[in-house]
C-alpha cells in the first residue's frame, strides 16, 4: 500500500511522495483505532490520501515555498546536452532511431505521423507511446547517472 | 498520441488530474488506479512527459500552461521532466542540422520495409514487408517479391535509406522491366532515412520493377 500511495503522491507532484505516503498510513492507522470509523479501506485510504494531498498544496500556496522553474545556466544545459548525446550512444540503433523519429514529427502532422508509425510497427498507438516512454526514461537515468558521476 | 486501457481512466482524464483540473470523483478514481496499478503510474508519468514536451515546444494553451507551471513551482519530479524534454528538444535540433555520413550519401542503399494493406473499410489491416536493397536482395534469395491479396487497393512502400534524409521530399519513379516503360511516379515525402510512397494496385501488374529516385540507385522488386 505504501508503494501505491507514493505512486498517487509522485503522479500528484508533491515535492516529497515517500513523507506524504508515511503521514497518510499513520493517519489511517489512527483511523482504525476507533472500531467502526472504517466501513471501505480502499474508498477511505484514496480520500485520507486526496484529502492530504490538498492540505500539502494550500500549505505550499500558503508558504510559497516555491521551487524556482527550471531557467538552467547555459553551462548546466550543455552538461546535459553533452550527457544526453553520449546516452543516445548506449541506446540500440532501432530505439534510437524510433525516438528520433517520433519526436521530430511536426506538430502540425504529429498524431497522424505517430499513429502512420504505429501502424508500420503493428503496434497500437498506446503502445507506441508507451514504448518511447520507456526509452526517454532510459535516457532520463543515463543523463542523470552521468550528471552525478562528473559532480 | 497516448491512449488508456478500457478499464484506466483516460488520457485526457489523466491530463486534467495532472494540470490539477479534475473533480473530487476523478481525482479518487486516478488516485485509486495510481494506488492498485504500477502500469498506470507508468501512463500516468508518459502523458506528463508529453505534457512537458508541449510546454517546452509552447504548444499549450494560456491556460493549460499556467496550470502546468503552477505543478512546476511545486513539483521536482515534473521539472525534470521539464528540463529532460528541454535538452532532447535541443539535442534533436542539433541532429537535424548536422548530416550524420556525408560521405555515403552518394551510395545510400534502399529498403523495402512493412506494407500495408486496407481490406475495405471494415478489414483489418494487413502487414507485409520486402525488403531489397539496390541491385540485390537482404536475405540474397532471388528477387524480392510481392503478392497482391484480394482487396488490396495499393501499396504502401517504404525504403529505408541508409543516411539521414538530404531533402524532405523526392521525385521517385518505378519503371517496368517488361515494358521499359515508367508505370508510376510521384512524390516520396522523407522523415528519419526514410523514404514512403504509395502506389496504387492498378498501376503494379504482375511484372518486374525498379525504383529509382534521388539517392536511390535502382532497386528491383517482382510483383506476381
Amino acid at each position: 500500500m505504501r508503494a501505491g500511495l507514493c505512486r498517487f503522491f509522485r503522479a500528484d507532484g508533491h515535492h516529497d511522495p515517500e513523507n506524504a505516503a508515511d503521514e497518510v498510513i499513520k493517519r489511517l492507522w489512527e483511523a482504525a483505532q476507533r472500531p467502526g470509523l472504517i466501513t471501505n479501506w480502499d474508498a477511505f485510504t484514496v480520500a485520507v490520501a486526496r484529502n492530504f494531498a490538498l492540505e500539502e498544496r494550500r500549505r505550499f500556496a500558503r508558504e510559497r515555498r516555491s521551487v524556482p522553474l527550471p531557467v538552467s545556466p547555459d553551462q548546466l544545459h550543455s552538461d546535459r546536452e553533452h550527457h544526453l548525446e553520449q546516452c543516445f550512444r548506449t541506446l540500440s540503433p532501432d530505439n534510437r532511431d524510433l525516438l528520433i523519429e517520433y519526436e521530430n514529427a511536426p506538430g502540425s502532422s504529429k498524431r497522424m505521423v505517430h499513429e502512420e508509425m504505429a501502424r508500420q510497427r503493428n503496434l497500437s498507438p498506446g503502445a507506441l507511446a508507451m514504448r518511447i516512454h520507456r526509452i526517454r526514461r532510459q535516457l532520463m537515468n543515463c543523463v542523470r547517472n552521468r550528471a552525478i558521476e562528473c559532480q | 498520441m497516448i491512449t488508456a486501457p478500457e478499464n484506466w481512466p483516460d488520457r485526457s482524464e489523466v491530463r486534467r488530474f495532472l494540470l490539477d483540473a479534475s473533480d473530487a470523483a476523478e481525482t479518487d478514481r486516478i488516485a485509486q488506479v495510481l494506488v492498485l496499478s504500477e502500469s498506470f503510474a507508468w501512463f500516468v508519468e508518459a502523458v506528463e512527459a508529453e505534457l512537458a514536451s508541449e510546454y517546452v515546444r509552447e504548444n499549450l494553451s494560456v491556460d493549460d500552461r499556467r496550470r502546468f507551471e503552477e505543478r512546476l513551482s511545486r513539483s521536482p519530479g515534473t521539472r525534470e521532466q521539464v528540463e529532460f524534454a528541454r535538452t532532447l528538444e535541443g539535442v534533436l535540433a542539433k541532429r537535424k542540422r548536422r548530416p550524420r555520413w556525408p560521405a555515403f550519401a552518394a551510395a545510400v542503399a534502399a529498403m523495402l520495409a512493412p506494407i500495408l494493406f486496407w481490406l475495405g473499410s471494415q478489414a483489418p489491416v494487413q502487414v507485409a514487408s520486402l525488403v531489397v536493397r539496390p541491385g540485390l536482395n537482404r536475405g540474397g534469395s532471388g528477387l524480392a517479391t510481392h503478392s497482391f491479396a484480394a482487396g488490396d487497393q495499393s501499396l504502401i512502400i517504404e525504403v529505408e535509406l541508409s543516411g539521414p534524409c538530404e531533402i524532405q521530399s523526392s521525385l521517385i519513379r518505378i519503371e517496368s522491366v517488361d515494358k521499359g516503360t515508367t508505370a508510376w511516379s510521384g512524390n516520396a515525402a522523407c522523415r528519419s532515412g526514410r523514404l514512403n510512397l504509395t502506389v496504387p494496385r492498378t498501376v503494379l501488374p504482375s511484372g518486374d520493377y525498379v525504383i529509382h529516385g534521388d539517392g536511390i540507385s535502382g532497386a528491383p522488386f517482382r510483383v506476381l
